[in-house]
């Protein structure tokens, strides 16, 4: 039996709506048809044309806009505002610890831990603090971290948590803070190899942790950053910004 | 690369820096939308973009895991033109259309459409289509969504803008048509 194709159904068929008979039957014809294949043709190249024309350009006013309004939306939504009652206390019983632990690391700094048995506290706040890193919550992992800040020494173990945080966490501002902290140990060779194993992953890592990044390991004069700066130059889907931060980062260091 | 509707249920979660990425990917197709509907007036377009992305902050706990982010956020955006348009006492573009007679396309006459010239004929052609023609054919080729998610965004039905769509390739060709003669 002979049936004629229509229009519509060549329209439906391009547009992936056809269901599994009518494609069948377009498809065996189209290859027996010249005519037909012609009139698919026409709609293929109207559909050419749709795809190629060019979206309006949204100002970047518009989008400074938004992310003044995201920025402050993010302030706002600081973890304790709309927290249940139950979480708000377990919020502030670690405040509560956070704060004993900028304690002994004052005191520390102050008297000298190795010598009495404040010591022992740092060492087990120390622990406390690591194990925060690993909360679920992102703002215990972010205040662990920036409790780090305040860290005298880094220990291995310190720096393997914050590079963890800094290449795995799922949220920025963790990412940020954990960058902030070890920057503080730029000079140990392991810090710098998270660094660079940070900048090194083709990644989707936000844009504002990689200037960061470009900017940390730039400023402690790591040359092996180079080459990875040479491939963010040189990759074209990158935006602006992060490239002329990559090629002013290159002419800082060479 | 995280897809919308994971950087969604992040936002859900409380991670708004991950909207970010959301209006970064639809700040474009959502201002092209909306520019087209409101017959190129940018200024109120880049206040309804930024009240839609208000919106999907607003009502993130109403967004469900199997949605498709995409049709959502277009939805969004042509809510909140309504709400624009009610209120500036305003319609957006004209959901009438007139069809007028449509001559029959020769084959010989369409062919080697990705020739520069003949692309650049066909936006021509493109640019007078009607702007609700227009607004289906993008929908449903350019951001490649469904009939029925095409009928969700709009308020309208699949047979809608099944119809829609048909009329619009007929006129799209005429217009062609007019500009290559």
């Amino acid at each position: 039996m002979k049936t004629k194709i229509t229009d519509e159904q060549l329209i439906d068929f391009i547009s992936n709506e056809s269901d599994a008979k009518t494609s069948a039957q377009i498809e065996a014809k189209l290859a027996v048809d010249p005519e037909l294949k012609d009139r698919l043709e026409i709609f293929s190249a109207l559909q050419t044309v749709v795809i190629a024309s060019e979206d309006e350009v949204v100002s970047g006013q518009a989008t400074a806009r938004f992310e003044a309004f995201l920025a402050a939306e993010n302030k706002r939504e600081t973890p304790i505002r709309q927290l249940p009652l139950t979480r708000r206390r377990k919020w502030f019983g670690f405040a509560a610890v956070a704060a004993g632990i900028l304690l002994v690391f004052s005191l520390g700094r102050q008297f000298g831990l190795s010598e009495n048995g404040a010591g022992r506290e740092l060492a087990a706040t120390r622990s406390l603090m690591l194990e925060l890193m690993k909360a679920d919550k992102t703002s215990d992992r972010i205040a662990a971290t920036t409790i780090a800040l305040e860290a005298e020494t880094a220990d291995p173990e310190l720096i393997d948590n914050l590079g963890y945080l800094l290449l795995h966490d799922e949220n920025t501002n963790v990412q940020l803070a954990a960058l902030a902290a070890l920057r503080r140990f730029g000079n140990e060779k392991q810090v710098r190899d998270k660094l660079l194993e940070a900048i090194g992953e083709p990644d989707d890592r936000p844009e504002i942790v990689r200037l960061q990044l470009i900017e940390v390991l730039v400023g402690l004069k790591e040359e092996r950053v180079l080459p990875y700066l040479e491939e963010l130059i040189n990759n074209q889907t990158l935006p602006r910004h992060l490239k002329d931060a990559a090629q002013m980062g290159k002419f800082k260091l060479i | 690369m995280l897809d919308d509707e994971t950087l969604m249920r992040a936002v859900q979660a409380g991670q708004a820096d991950r909207l970010a990425e959301l209006f970064r990917r639809y700040r474009q197709p959502v201002f092209t939308f909306l520019v087209r509907r409101l017959h190129g007036n940018r200024a109120t377009a880049e206040d309804i973009l930024q009240d839609t992305f208000e919106r999907v902050l607003r009502y993130r706990a109403s967004f469900k895991p199997e949605q498709s982010f995409k049709v959502w956020v277009f939805t969004i955006a042509r809510n909140s033109l309504n709400d624009h348009c009610k209120r500036a006492g305003k319609l957006p573009i004209s959901e009438e259309v007139v069809i007028n007679d449509l001559p029959l396309i020769t084959s010989s006459a369409q062919k080697d459409w990705e020739k520069r010239e003949e692309l650049e004929q066909g936006q021509a052609a493109l640019a007078t289509l009607n702007p609700a023609y227009r607004e289906v054919l993008d929908l449903a080729w350019k951001r490649k969504l469904k009939y029925r998610e095409i009928a969700t965004i709009l308020g309208t039905t699949e047979g809608n803008v099944k119809v829609k769509m048909h009329r619009a390739c007929q006129q799209l060709q005429k217009n062609y048509q007019k500009i290559a003669r």
